[in-house]
């Protein structure tokens, strides 16, 4: 867009006005005086016009003096008293000569023609003057065409001294006349002769070529009369005045066009210029006036998006108008963003609660710091503080963490940077690198006496510490790693925990496994694998137990319970609970197909139980595999069961209710209360290997198996022992009274095929398993 | 009723002029124009178709006087000598181009030297070189019986012997010639002809200038 700038709306427009206004008044100027010219033209024509009548009027009278003059002198008078013809002639020619005029003719009283120096002439041709004289007796002109000739004729009478005769003298119209008339008029003058059938010039102050081209308009000219007549193409301006009666001889005056029209044409040259002049002057005045305009805009315009980038730079300085008012408009709205922002930015960085930095401020800060210097981050968390929430109250807990932050701005030396990243922790960022000791030394002088409603708090709290070095860290990493350090703090008995190399790898590998584990269950990277279960009695296998496992395409074998307690830690151990039954149920089919009969057991998580709809889930499966409930066997760790114990006790109930074995896995190591186990409604506790493994060589072992053994029978659940790896081991166990046992000496876990296969060969030959004629 | 009165009095003189009381030999002409006004200047001319002998005419002259010629008009029978005396102070140079009688006499103050005679009838317009308004008319007769109108109109003849005459009339500002008219005279006469003039004022000398 040409007109997109307001600079060069202005400017078009005032030009645009000026032009129009001066175009206007340029042409209605050039026209009037056009017009005017032209009348100026037409007067001097027409005054032009008279002048050549009064010229002629005034030759024809000083041509009848003359030739009245002539005809009374006595001589003349004498020789035409004579009645001789050559007399008479020989007079006219000698008195006609001396007035140079070009015709001389005499005339009876009656206006018969006597002698003529003309021998062509007529008495007709002469009557029409002849008729003027009437009885006057005096003289007479007029202007005539005689024989294509025009002629001022003059008759005077010859009396002697009474009227004898007229004697008659013509002048020509001729160029001399020509000249004298244009002297006059200072106009050029043409005689114009009309004949029947054409125009014909007879004299002319014109050039012949100037003649030929005003010919073509001679007809109309002479058609008009005195009327102007101007052609477009034509230099002249001219009128026509007819000079004799028949209107046969015209006087043609010729204004060249030059003369009127150039004082025209200079006046126009002069108007150009001042119309040029004007709108240069114009386009300069609206230029710099535009620019005054706009260049402030601009400026304010640039100013105000500095201001959008956040600039503090002050105000262009203008004047009084309103792009001044504008300007200071501008500035005061940049005071205030500024106010707003830093408001803003404060709120942004700044906790509500303590007034510390909050997490956002770290992000912003803590990059500088880790890139200059070397030194210590410190996160302190308080520990149990939701027990503390609990038992305070909201509010008074939060008056306390406003004491801790209080406290902690006090403690020196002063830390580079120190910020509540939430909830009950802080993070306090000092150059240098702290040990543990002074770590704990700050501790001490934070941890004490908070008073709150009358009575003073002691906190427990719990520092992660983490050495970064200049330039070497970035902001996430050091963070995370603080966090790790942190999280090894709360279960470190000294609450003071430093960050070591490695922690954070096995944390990202945590992690990875954690983001890993549902696609991985889709993809198959998990497989089951039973591990027998043999009967000592009756030294057959009925049952086992199913594994889960782990191939990671790219961390490899993954051990279960590194997976396990991360899939319980993130909430997603049901996904992997869910697939395990799924499998275990297909397998179970597949096998009852094969006619082999087995009861499978499968671990559940604490989190399974705690899932109400864990039962439905199970009699849903076993319906869809056509299974009985006695094929499935769950185990469920003795620690599981005392998180809560009454939910879980009453989710077993129902378990056992459908028909499903149960089965306390690990048995001896967690902290079991005797008073819930009576309680379980179990069939069955598991061993834990601790006391199996060694049982051949520690007296103490088999000590402990076989009085769990007989507590266990005694309260009516079987017993299992777990983690037979010696043949040495089978007879103690058998002594100790256990009714199952599981154990790489009778096989690892193995995948289903191979399951099959063992179980073949051991049901075909149990009792050399027994015998420890077996090989591994 | 002017013209009735005149036309009146017109027919009681041509019945006077029948009266066998008057004298037979005297003829009462009276001339008018064709408005019936009064003709001065006019010429009768008796012609006898006897023929009679021409006795020598008595000399007449035409005087410039206030560079006027006077008489305006004379009448003189052919053969006469008629003298041009100059009263004036001025000089004349009396001319005539006429057929009749065509003669100049040069500048000349007092008495010419001769005098003009006139043997040819007809009429002889008399002018002056120098005064151009100066004008005149001599009318040469064949008759002696010749006679001008008074400012009257009137003119008469005595003693003409009766018998049968041609009447000729002539004036100078007349616009046709007038036919030839045959008169019987019988004792006195008393007779009214009317001539058609182009009316036109007599030749005057015009107010004099350098300081006369």
């Amino acid at each position: 867009m040409l007109f997109r700038s307001l600079r060069s709306k202005l400017i078009a427009i005032l030009v645009l006005l000026l032009s129009l206004f001066a175009l206007a008044t340029a042409l209605a100027t050039l026209n009037s005086m056009k017009h005017d010219s032209l009348s100026q033209a037409r007067d001097m024509l027409n005054v032009a016009s008279k002048v050549l009548r009064q010229a002629l009027q005034i030759r024809a009278t000083q041509l009848s003096d003359s030739v009245g003059l002539l005809a009374t002198d006595f001589a003349f008078r004498r020789a035409v008293a004579t009645a001789e013809q050559d007399t008479i002639a020989s007079v006219l020619q000698n008195h006609g000569g001396r007035i140079n005029a070009d015709l001389m003719l005499l005339l009876s009283p009656d206006g018969e023609l006597l002698v003529s120096s003309d021998a062509q002439l007529q008495q007709a041709d002469i009557k029409p003057l002849f008729l003027q004289t009437g009885s006057a007796n005096s003289s007479v002109a007029d202007i005539l065409a005689l024989h294509g000739q025009p002629y001022q004729l003059v008759l005077a009478p010859v009396r002697a001294p009474n009227l004898i005769a007229w004697a008659g003298m013509g002048f020509l119209l001729d160029k001399p006349l020509a000249d004298d008339i244009k002297a006059i008029t200072d106009l050029d003058i043409s005689f114009v002769i009309r004949q029947p059938d054409s125009l014909r010039w007879h004299s002319s102050t014109l050039t012949a070529a100037q003649q030929q081209a005003l010919t073509p308009v001679l007809p109309l000219l002479l058609q008009q009369g005195g009327n102007l007549q101007q052609e477009r193409d034509q230099d002249y301006l001219s009128v026509a005045s007819a000079l004799d009666q028949p209107q046969q001889l015209w006087a043609v005056q010729h204004l060249s066009n030059q003369r009127w029209l150039s004082s025209y044409q200079a006046f126009r040259q002069q108007l150009l210029l001042i119309f040029g002049a004007t709108l240069s002057l114009a386009l300069l005045v609206a230029f710099v006036f535009a620019r005054s305009i706009t260049r402030p805009l601009d400026a304010l315009s640039q100013f105000a998006r500095r201001i959008g980038q956040g600039s503090i730079e002050p105000a262009p300085t203008a004047g009084n108008d309103e792009i001044g008012l504008l300007g200071r408009t501008l500035h005061t709205m940049q005071q205030n963003i500024l106010q707003r922002e830093q408001q803003l930015l404060f709120n942004a960085e700044h906790d509500a609660l303590t007034g510390l930095y909050n997490r956002a401020a770290v992000d912003r800060l803590l990059p500088d710091i880790l890139a200059q210097h070397d030194g210590s981050l410190l996160q302190l968390n308080i520990r149990h503080f939701k027990h503390l929430n609990d038992i305070l109250g909201f509010a008074n807990a939060d008056k306390l963490l406003v004491q801790l932050a209080r406290r902690l701005t006090t403690v020196l030396p002063k830390p580079l940077l120190l910020a509540r990243l939430g909830g009950d922790e802080f993070l306090l960022v000092y150059a240098g690198l702290l040990t543990p000791a002074q770590v704990q030394a700050k501790l001490l002088l934070l941890t004490e006496h908070y008073p709150l409603q009358q009575s003073l708090i002691n906190l427990k709290l719990c520092a992660g510490l983490y050495h970064f070095f200049a330039g070497g860290e970035r902001l996430s990493d050091a963070l995370r790693r603080t966090d790790i350090a942190l999280e090894h703090a709360r279960h470190s008995p000294q609450r003071i925990a430093t960050y070591v190399q490695g922690q954070d790898e096995s944390h990202q590998r945590e992690l990875q496994l954690i983001r890993d584990l549902p696609e991985a269950l889709q993809n198959g990277q998990f497989y089951v694998v039973y591990q027998p279960k043999v009967d000592l009695k009756q030294q057959q296998c009925r049952s086992c137990e199913a594994l889960i496992r782990w191939q990671h395409p790219s961390l490899g074998f993954v051990p279960p319970d590194q997976f396990i307690s991360l899939a319980e830690h993130a909430g997603s151990i049901g996904l992997v609970t869910q697939w395990m039954l799924q499998q275990v149920c297909r397998q179970l089919a597949l096998w009852q197909q094969q006619g082999l009969q087995m009861q499978v057991a499968v671990n559940l998580s604490v989190q399974d139980l705690l899932e109400p709809a864990l039962c439905q889930q199970i009699a849903a499966l076993l319906a869809q595999y056509q299974l009985s409930a006695a094929s499935l066997a769950l185990e469920v760790t003795e620690s599981a069961i005392m998180q809560d114990a009454d939910t879980i006790v009453r989710q077993l109930t129902a378990l056992r209710q459908q028909g499903i074995s149960l089965a306390i896995d690990d048995f001896g190591t967690g902290q079991s209360s005797l008073a819930y186990l009576k309680q379980l409604p179990v069939h069955e506790v598991k061993i834990d290997r601790a006391f199996v493994k060694d049982i051949a060589t520690n007296s103490n072992d088999a000590l402990i198996v076989s009085a769990t053994t007989q507590l266990a029978h005694s309260l009516g659940f079987k017993v299992t022992a777990e983690g037979l790896e010696q043949h040495s081991g089978l007879s103690a166990l058998s002594q100790c009274g256990c009714d199952t046992v599981q154990g790489y000496y009778f096989a690892k876990p193995l995948t289903s095929d191979a399951f099959v296969k063992w179980q073949r060969d051991f049901s075909q030959s149990p009792a050399r398993w027994f015998s420890g004629e077996t090989t591994l | 009723m002017t013209q009735f009165y005149a036309l009146l009095f017109s027919l009681l003189i041509i019945l006077c002029g029948l009266s066998p009381r008057l004298a037979a030999d005297t003829l009462n002409i009276k001339l008018v124009t064709q408005h019936n006004q009064p003709l001065a200047d006019a010429v009768v001319e008796l012609v006898s178709p006897a023929g009679t002998a021409l006795p020598a005419g008595e000399p007449a002259s035409v005087t410039q006087q206030g560079l006027m010629f006077h008489p305006f008009v004379s009448a003189v029978v052919r053969g006469s000598a008629v003298d041009f005396p100059n009263l004036d102070k001025t000089r004349h140079h009396v001319y005539s181009f006429s057929p009749a009688k065509t003669f100049e006499i040069e500048l000349y103050s007092g008495k010419p030297e001769q005098p003009v005679i006139f043997d040819k009838a007809g009429i002889v317009a008399l002018g002056c070189n120098i005064h151009d308004y100066m004008q005149a008319y001599i009318y040469v007769g064949d008759s002696p019986l010749l006679a001008v109108s008074n400012s009257q109109g009137e003119l008469s003849f005595s003693a003409v012997a009766p018998g049968d005459y041609q009447l000729r009339l002539w004036h100078p500002w007349q616009l046709a010639p007038a036919a030839e008219q045959h008169l019987t005279l019988s004792g006195s006469q008393q007779l009214q002809f009317t001539l058609a003039i182009e009316h036109k004022t007599k030749p005057a000398a015009p107010k004099r200038g350098f300081g006369q």
